[in-house]
């Protein structure tokens, strides 16, 4: 007992030294306000934003000008006039001035399903799964569109920071001989914002690989996922948070470039932590993934399991499996998140289109709401967009798709549909996302965004509006300790 | 349990289950402002016996009807502080229905004198599940509180894993793996940084320290039906003659006495993606160690068996241990046409220093008459791999996991007579007899149908050692986060004397169990 009474001694003291001592080798984005300072609570965010059937536009309300520390928000607010002449001047074009060609007879303004008869060019400007949504709700897929609002096309573009960094790397990024990235010639901003050539449609999936929304992936997430059956019944309850630190290519928050050292030398792209806190049996659940730029380099996977009190390693390869409760696999996280490789389920890249669609818009000030009955998308405003159609061939016939379909925004490069076919041809699994649109920082995010996940075989739908902001991170809030401290 | 006492419990039953009519599930509210969640689930399981073989420890038809609820609570009064307090009923209705039915086999084997130990968990040590505050500034994380530490890679074999006790009493079917590890009252702190190095990414210091509040040892399976009910072993110590529950002197120490306060550390962390860990820990075996103290008392069941009962003294000897454990996965190991996911490789071992054992007896004298103190090496690699079987599941993967368990005793005739060695003796830690070298291996399957609804699982434990094997095929039905409805079998065999399964090789059963989560 006297022995172990000195090792307990020794111990304590060891303990006592790393608390007093300043963590040096510990980073963190000290001058930033610490997220845990005003990022709210589910019950918070709810009170703004019921969960079903609340039209009340929320971001207007408790958006990040609302939430956030007012130096954080204006380091986070540029010019809008720069930031447009900018990013005009880098991809080429406005969107509002390259759309309007296909069905110029569709014009602003309300519309319900029973209007599709009456307006054939409705049918033209939307892919044939959004024109099929595009009625009441019922069995067997939530998110169908009654009715919509066709609004003006808008110019987005990115944060200047953003903007500035992709024209001063413009050219920079460098594709190999069969057209895979080259990852040490990526140093931040859009890889490709003018995709041409040969390799155009790899470029336009790694625009979307290193896409710089949720303030360059700098944010804290929290939603309320609902997954459905094919009589929409709610079937899973899930609510869950995510952590997201950009560990390279920085241009937003300080540090610039790399994260640390350990980023440099590793060569990490980024790493999220997702916590989840409901249902019950998935509470204190924790997923901590990190991501490393070269595709050769497998990612990380690291989880804390509840049931058992323990970290596990999980492995990152594990990514064709349905994810529980939900319509997805662990490829089409965050709706593509699969390692474009020569090697590993390779495809075959196509764009099959260039031209203009009738989308739903990017939300400002998060009005969209799900109903309760019939589970449909409610205040949905449509957008002709510039679009890319680009096709994934899967040339491995053991991998779970056979291909993918992709239609990605030409002016921000983000995807707003995916569709994923099974080897067989069948459509198994679709992705669709509007997302948050805040002008005065140029910034895409989740927040606000209506995200539907069906499962066309299964007949299974999930749907979300997730609430994000930015935060300035440290390696601490996604690492082991974050595992085991919000586990439960 | 007397009837006030039972009505208290109906009624907390009963307020637990009105309590999760909210069509919205697990409930959330402020509390001065700050968020509460409260959730927790209802659990009703039923078994019935399929052996073949009649004997005094089964009995025909039901056998069981196990119910848990558990409650729980998440306060956060702060971003870095947190409360968690959880609180569990668990009650078997077979006692008040084998006794209102009268039933003549239940009382004739004994089973309804368990129904002091078996039918409700009462005390507020068992009710009060976890209690505990968590606070985390920075990399520090310190936990205070009855609480479970988990520790270790494998699942099942508990190496590292010597913190908290099981409470296996009620068996080995559907009970869930969360519900039979034994909450105790445990300060818990860690520290952890993370290295600016190539090598390693993650290292944390993570200590606890158990101050003996309230000693509890594990809850095996005991011998003796008027204790364990239809779980207690065929065990018979002479043609004819059962073995019953014993008469314990227990060495347990007194609570806050500083003979059961126990330590342990590990320094935990990533190099190169891996995870390592090396630990020690210096405490009390959960398991308690027996010594036959006098001839043992003869009763009758009310059949008219003789029971035997042992006089035994009852000790929780010193587990001091050093171990380490490694997990990774290895991504160059994996096929495109099995479904390309890497095997992860999970490995546990411990140096067991003076490890106390129950010897089974020498050539004279009473059996389990002394103790023993041996070294010992244990070990366990598990390989967790998912694969694809179109031909089998076109939609979802196979999980298979395997591990081996070694536990080498060092100097095992070290303490024996040559007449001893020569009638090749084995130490014997009463009913889990130990060789000088003893093999395990698990093996789990499962998969998932119809969107991750419909889940068959098998389980297999193969007791190398003496020849016995345990499968347990299952299949579950989530129809929904909230409703799980599960069926399936406990298979057990075993060939070798009394030893490993053979005990309870008439405990074959079906199950059945609906689950609700709110």
């Amino acid at each position: 007992m006297r022995r172990t009474q000195r090792f307990c001694r020794s111990i304590l003291g060891i303990l006592f030294l790393l608390a007093v001592l300043k963590p040096v080798t510990t980073t963190f984005a000290a001058e930033y306000p610490n997220p845990r300072t005003y990022i709210p609570t589910l019950i918070e965010i709810e009170k703004h934003k019921a969960h079903f059937d609340d039209p009340r536009p929320y971001l207007t309300t408790f958006g990040p000008k609302q939430v956030l520390p007012k130096e954080f928000y204006s380091k986070l607010a540029f010019d809008v006039d720069a930031m447009k002449s900018l990013w005009a001047e880098i991809v080429g074009f406005k969107a509002p001035d390259v759309v309007g060609k296909i069905a110029p007879g569709v014009k602003p303004g309300k519309y319900t399903y029973m209007d599709l008869a009456k307006n054939p060019g409705l049918k033209k400007l939307m892919w044939p799964d959004l024109y099929n949504r595009i009625k009441p709700g019922g069995p067997p897929h939530a998110g169908n569109i009654p009715e919509f609002e066709i609004i003006r096309t808008r110019q987005l573009y990115w944060a200047l920071p953003i903007a500035e960094a992709t024209k001063k790397n413009l050219g920079k990024t460098k594709l190999d001989a069969k057209g895979y990235l080259k990852p040490e010639t990526w140093e931040g901003g859009v890889p490709f914002p003018k995709p041409t050539g040969p390799f155009r449609a790899q470029e336009l999936m790694y625009n979307i690989e290193k896409k710089t929304f949720e303030w360059e992936r700098n944010f804290y997430l929290i939603s309320h996922f609902a997954g459905m059956n094919s009589s929409l019944n709610i079937d899973f309850d899930g609510v869950y948070d995510v952590k997201s630190l950009m560990l390279s290519g920085r241009t937003l928050l300080e540090p610039y470039g790399w994260f640390d050292e350990r980023a440099k030398e590793r060569k990490e792209f980024n790493t999220y932590l997702t916590a989840f806190h409901a249902p019950r049996d998935a509470f204190g659940t924790n997923q901590q993934a990190l991501f490393f730029n070269d595709p050769k380099t497998s990612d990380q996977l690291m989880m804390y399991l509840p049931s058992m009190r323990r970290v596990r390693k999980m492995s990152s390869t594990d990514s064709q499996d349905p994810v529980m409760g939900q319509d997805q696999i662990y490829d089409d996280n965050d709706g593509f998140l699969q390692k474009l490789s020569p090697d590993r389920y390779p495809y075959k890249y196509e764009v099959l289109e260039e031209r203009e669609y009738l989308v739903p818009a990017a939300t400002v000030d998060g009005a969209e709401y799900i109903s309760s009955k019939g589970k449909e998308f409610r205040n949905v405003r449509m957008e002709r967009r510039p679009l890319y159609v680009v096709k994934l061939t899967q040339q491995d016939p053991n991998y779970v798709y056979g291909h993918r379909i992709f239609y990605i925004d030409a002016e921000t490069f983000l995807f707003l549909h995916i569709e994923n076919y099974n080897q067989k041809g069948k459509l198994y699994r679709t992705w669709d996302g509007n997302y948050g649109w805040i002008p005065e920082m140029g910034m895409l995010s989740w927040s606000g965004a209506l995200i539907l996940l069906r499962d066309h075989i299964d007949l299974h739908s999930g749907a979300q509006q997730p609430y994000s902001l930015p935060a300035a991170l440290g390696r601490s809030d996604v690492s082991m300790k974050s595992l085991t401290s919000q586990g439960k | 349990m007397g009837k006030g006492s039972f009505r208290w419990a109906v009624s907390a039953v009963a307020l637990v289950l009105l309590g999760i009519q909210s069509p919205s599930g697990a409930s959330e509210f402020n509390l001065w402002d700050k968020p509460v969640s409260l959730m927790g689930y209802v659990d009703q399981g039923v078994t019935a016996n399929i052996s073949r073989e009649k004997s005094f420890d089964n009995k025909d038809g039901v056998n069981s009807a196990v119910f848990t609820s558990l409650l729980e609570g998440e306060y956060k009064p702060a971003a870095n502080l947190k409360a968690f307090m959880s609180g569990k009923f668990t009650a078997d209705w077979i006692y008040p229905i084998m006794s209102n039915n009268n039933n003549s086999e239940w009382e004739g084997k004994g089973f309804n004198q368990s129904r002091e130990e078996l039918f409700i968990d009462t005390g507020w040590d068992k009710m009060l599940n976890e209690a505990f505050v968590t606070y985390s500034p920075g990399n520090f994380f310190l936990r205070v509180g009855k609480q479970i530490v988990g520790w270790g890679e494998t699942d099942g074999f508990r190496l590292m894993d010597q913190i908290n006790p099981v409470d296996n009493r009620r068996g080995l079917g559907d009970v869930e793996f969360e519900n039979s590890i034994i909450p105790i009252w445990l300060v818990r702190a860690n520290y952890y940084v993370q290295p600016q190095s190539g090598w390693l990414q993650d290292i944390g210091l993570e200590t606890v320290f158990n101050p003996n509040v309230r000693f509890q040892g594990d809850r095996p399976i005991d011998v003796g039906n008027d204790v364990s009910g239809i779980w207690a072993p065929d065990v018979q110590v002479a043609p004819g003659v059962q073995l019953g529950s014993s008469r314990y002197a227990s060495n347990a120490p007194q609570d806050w006495s500083r003979a059961g306060m126990e330590f342990g550390a590990r320094v935990k962390g990533v190099i190169n993606d891996m995870i390592f860990s090396l630990n020690y820990f210096n405490g009390l075996s959960n398991s308690g160690q027996l010594r036959s103290l006098s001839g043992p008392d003869i009763t009758l069941a009310p059949d008219g068996t003789p029971i035997a009962h042992l006089h035994v003294e009852e000790s929780f000897p010193r587990y001091q241990m050093v171990g380490a454990t490694f997990t990774s996965d290895f991504p160059s190991v994996n096929s495109s046409a099995l479904g390309g996911v890497a095997p992860v490789l999970r490995l546990e071992a411990e140096y067991l220093m003076n490890s106390t054992l129950s010897t089974e007896g020498g050539v004279v004298g009473l059996p389990f008459g002394s103790y023993v103190k041996h070294d010992e090496i244990r070990y366990v690699v598990g390989l967790d791999w998912k694969v694809k079987a179109d031909f089998l599941n076109p939609k979802a993967f196979f999980f298979i996991s395997g591990q081996f368990f070694h536990r080498h005793i060092m100097d095992f005739q070290k303490d024996m007579a040559p007449a001893e060695i020569s009638a090749g003796m084995d130490l014997k830690d009463f009913l889990v007899n130990v060789k000088e070298n003893n093999y395990m291996t698990t093996l789990l399957i499962n998969t998932t149908y119809f969107h991750n609804k419909l889940t068959p699982q098998l389980f297999w434990m193969r007791d190398i050692t003496f020849n016995g094997d345990l499968f347990k095929p299952q299949l579950t039905y989530d129809y929904s986060d909230k409703w799980h409805y599960t069926i399936g079998a406990l298979l057990i065999n075993g060939k070798n004397g009394q030893k490993g399964f053979v005990g309870l090789e008439n405990k074959d059963q079906i199950f059945a169990t609906v689950k609700y989560r709110f």
